[in-house]
């Protein structure tokens, strides 16, 4: 699978993010649960290819999200996305990791995304939620959510990332 | 260290009030709105089929109500037609400007939400209607129930809306909302200025300490801003206390409308 098959891929879940995936949740748990598969994508990228393409997916879909759901900022998850991406892929890429270490890579990947975005908000003055309240509500129930959904995009991601990998690239690397 | 420095400025860029849209953002609003149109509405349809199912039962009741809701509109609607031609004649017999007179002409344009990002620090409501459609920023978006939020920013072919649970008084981007209580117009008066995420509540400030306004009010834009249409159904009030510094009172609301699973709203057009 090469790396542009994925893209596309990444823009067709995006496009199910907001649309069918939003109305599959159940009406107590909207804003409870929030479905970030671009984040789930970046984190296997960084995990299975390389940081680089980490930051650079992290980037391009965060921009995208900030764009299409534009409120008040541009860039706060194109930043916090390639940031993740950059960490991530600079402990973990090409370390051959099992599925426990994918999940606790999401774990940690939801609970840095969730603290970073309430924290650019809260120096943009545009959030005063208690922090309290906010790990309680929804930084907890993702990391559930985004490790289950870790564990049952484990197998394709993982394969669609190692092979996209192409040999001459693997050579640059070396 | 650099490009966060860099980061950071940018974002800080974008958040300044922008009227316009550069071309590659509306190009690509434009674009991803098209297709999320045609994925948000089947999905609506499909969910809502099957939770219509569960309440088949609850359909009987309530068609039961809508009949009796459905007589009293009928008998309003002669007195209705009677008081507006009243009021007409009148406007002329006392010289009323044009402006004047079609201040409280509006115009419901409905719209389709074609989708929704429930990000807890930044929801948006994205609809199908845009600047070519006479959208502009800060125009009220409601639903039947009740006050949904207003438009934050305005493309070509959709624009987004954000919900009225982004009120903030001690936030920069923030609006406030004149209102006043259905049945008291001319007595009560407060501002909407915050919402408060772990009550779930509205709060109204800045209410005259002899406001009549009282618990179980239902609570309405008054309109008096000209910016924002009168009557729109925000919420119910709740509690009534002494404000902060003493002076005023603050109102906590329930809120009307319910933000969750939108599939049409009505963004108001005041001409």
């Amino acid at each position: 699978m090469k790396l542009y098959h994925i893209i596309l891929i990444m823009l067709v879940v995006f496009f199910l993010e907001g649309t069918v995936f939003y109305w599959m949740i159940p009406d107590s748990m909207v804003g409870t649960i929030v479905p970030r598969f671009m984040l789930l994508f970046v984190v296997f990228s960084a995990l299975y290819r390389d940081r680089r393409t980490a930051t650079l997916l992290g980037f391009g879909f965060g921009l995208l999200h900030d764009l299409v759901y534009y409120e008040k900022l541009i860039g706060i998850q194109a930043f916090t996305m390639a940031g993740i991406g950059y960490l991530l892929g600079q402990v973990l890429e090409r370390k051959r990791s099992d599925l426990l270490i994918a999940i606790i890579a999401v774990a940690v990947a939801s609970i840095l995304f969730d603290f970073s975005n309430f924290l650019l908000y809260r120096i943009f003055r545009l959030n005063d939620l208690p922090l309290a309240y906010a790990i309680g509500k929804y930084f907890f129930p993702n990391i559930v959510f985004q490790s289950v959904f870790a564990i049952i995009s484990y197998v394709p991601l993982r394969k669609w990332f190692e092979s996209s990998v192409t040999r001459r690239y693997e050579d640059d690397l070396d | 260290m650099i490009a966060f420095v860099v980061f950071i400025g940018g974002i800080g860029l974008s958040m300044k009030e922008r009227q316009k849209l550069s071309i590659p953002e509306s190009v690509i609003m434009d674009s991803v709105g098209t297709l999320q149109q045609f994925l948000y509405r089947p999905a609506s349809y499909i969910t809502e089929f099957f939770v219509n199912m569960a309440n088949l039962r609850q359909v009987y009741e309530e068609n039961a109500q809508l009949r009796k809701t459905a007589a009293a509109y009928a008998r309003d609607k002669n007195r209705f037609a009677i008081i507006d031609q009243q009021n007409t004649r009148l406007q002329e017999a006392l010289h009323f400007t044009e402006r004047q007179k079609n201040m409280y002409d509006y115009r419901y344009l409905i719209a389709q939400v074609v989708a929704v990002s429930n990000d807890p620090l930044n929801p948006t409501i994205r609809i199908n209607l845009g600047s070519q459609d006479g959208i502009k920023t800060n125009m009220a978006v409601v639903t039947v129930d009740g006050l949904v939020g207003l438009v934050s920013r305005v493309d070509r072919y959709y624009s987004n809306v954000m919900p009225f649970t982004q009120l903030d008084e001690r936030s920069t981007a923030s609006k406030a909302i004149s209102a006043t209580a259905q049945g008291r117009e001319s007595t009560s008066f407060g501002v909407i200025e915050n919402y408060d995420e772990v009550s779930g509540f509205l709060s109204m400030n800045k209410i005259n300490q002899d406001d009549p306004l009282s618990v179980g009010d239902t609570i309405i834009s008054s309109g008096l801003g000209e910016v924002f249409p009168q009557g729109i159904v925000i919420g119910k009030v709740v509690s009534r206390q002494v404000g902060d510094f003493g002076l005023t009172h603050t109102a906590k609301i329930e809120p009307a409308a319910d933000l969750d699973h939108l599939t049409e709203v009505f963004v108001i057009e005041v001409r």
